[in-house]
């Protein structure tokens, strides 16, 4: 953990654009496998992930 | 644990899970960032304020993310609406940074003074329209429940109350400005392009000038201008923050301002909190979604009145903080009971 914490450090005063670079691609990649990780979670709990059905009433017109 | 960009050593790291998951819960429900209430939390436990704004940015990408993908499985996107505001959110934040440094010229003091003031406004004229809009609907509801006790009535009431399109939106889906669009998972027939286009500029002008995700204005305009049903705004207002967050994320990065340590032990949280935040939508009408909305602005107005002009930072937080949770317990309520309410209704349907 130590030497994660030194790595990040390094880079943020060192290399500005991969330090960029890398907490786009790592918080993306991390969202994208956590969404995918719960959606198949929910799936197997046999919660109700279908699509709603959406209305537009003209209330108030 | 030491955070290597904030410079500063936190004991307990289940804080930033804490303020994440609340966090998340708010972002999955409305379809907003949450800065509002992250970057306060993390300045009182002692974070920069370049970095608080910094991670919170990377942290509202991350859960902007996920919370797509939840209401993309529930089919609460309109791609066409949000492939049309992003460009025009963009030219908004330019415009807005150009507003603020034409502010900037005129001093500090003017400048501090006419953003508190737009804040509160903006805020407080949300709040107040949202309101204003949920009574109208309640009496109507009332009235089509005294006319006619049959169940076809009571359907048509709990249509009306669940999904309003105010007459504003009606005038502006009459307007044929071409190009026009037709937005199926909105239900929309057709609607000027210009229409989109306005409300993705004022979400821009916002977020360069206040500094808030867009969120905050995104959901209600999309409900009230546009004619969203408030479920597909609440999506969509989140799939249209992602392209603006992954490059608000990188630049601040690039300048120092990003704890990613930080911003990922927030966005853990903050990603358990949007399934529960995007859940309890399939369980809250439109209209408990934007009462609740309503309430929230109306918080962070008064905070952002006792902040500026009183001078009472730490009750300020507190009311940010203790409404954010209230506003958490709230939609967990709905889900659980939302749950509770379908089962029951399952064991109903299958009894014989």
């Amino acid at each position: 953990m130590e030497a994660i914490v030194q790595l990040l450090r390094q880079l943020n005063d060192e290399n500005h654009v991969l330090y960029g670079v890398l907490t786009v691609g790592v918080v993306a990649v991390f969202s994208l496998l956590f969404a995918i990780a719960m959606d198949l979670l929910s799936r197997a709990a046999n919660w109700d992930t279908s699509p709603q059905k959406h209305t537009q009433s003209k209330a108030g017109d | 644990m030491h955070f290597p960009v904030a410079l500063i050593f936190i004991s307990s790291w289940d804080a930033l899970l804490a303020i994440g998951f609340v966090v998340g819960v708010c972002g999955g429900f409305w379809g907003m960032g949450g800065g509002w209430i992250i970057i306060p939390a993390l300045v009182a436990m002692g974070v920069p304020i370049n970095v608080a704004v910094g991670t919170s940015v990377t942290n509202i990408f991350g859960h902007s993310i996920v919370s797509t993908f939840r209401h993309w499985r529930f089919g609460n996107l309109s791609v066409m609406i949000t492939a049309i505001m992003v460009p025009s959110r963009a030219l908004g934040v330019e415009l807005g940074a150009r507003i603020m440094e034409y502010l900037k010229r005129a001093g500090e003091g003017p400048m501090d003074l006419v953003i508190s003031l737009l804040y509160v406004v903006v805020l407080f004229g949300i709040a107040a329209f949202i309101w204003r809009d949920i009574r109208r609907t309640n009496c109507r509801k009332r009235l089509l429940a005294n006319a006619d006790e049959a169940n076809a009535a009571q359907a048509d009431a709990q249509v009306l109350a669940d999904e309003v399109s105010s007459s504003l939106s009606a005038r502006v889906q009459s307007l044929k400005m071409r190009p026009c669009v037709s937005c199926d998972a909105a239900c929309i027939k057709s609607i000027s392009v210009w229409a989109i286009v306005l409300v993705g500029v004022t979400m821009g002008i916002m977020t360069g000038l206040l500094g808030v995700g867009g969120g905050l204005i995104g959901m209600p305009m999309l409900v009230y201008l546009i004619g969203c049903p408030t479920h597909v705004a609440v999506g969509t207002s989140m799939f249209s923050a992602i392209v603006a967050a992954a490059l608000g994320a990188f630049r601040h990065a690039m300048n120092g301002n990003v704890d990613l340590l930080m911003a990922l032990f927030l966005l853990a949280g903050a990603s358990a909190g949007v399934q529960i935040g995007a859940l309890a939508t399939r369980f809250a009408t439109g209209a408990k979604i934007r009462g609740l909305f309503a309430m929230m602005a109306g918080v962070v107005g008064l905070s952002v009145v006792l902040n500026t002009w009183l001078g009472l930072r730490q009750v300020a937080l507190i009311i940010i903080l203790g409404a954010a949770l209230v506003i958490c317990c709230i939609v967990m309520y709905l889900l659980i009971a939302g749950k509770k309410a379908a089962r029951r209704q399952m064991r109903g349907s299958n009894s014989p």
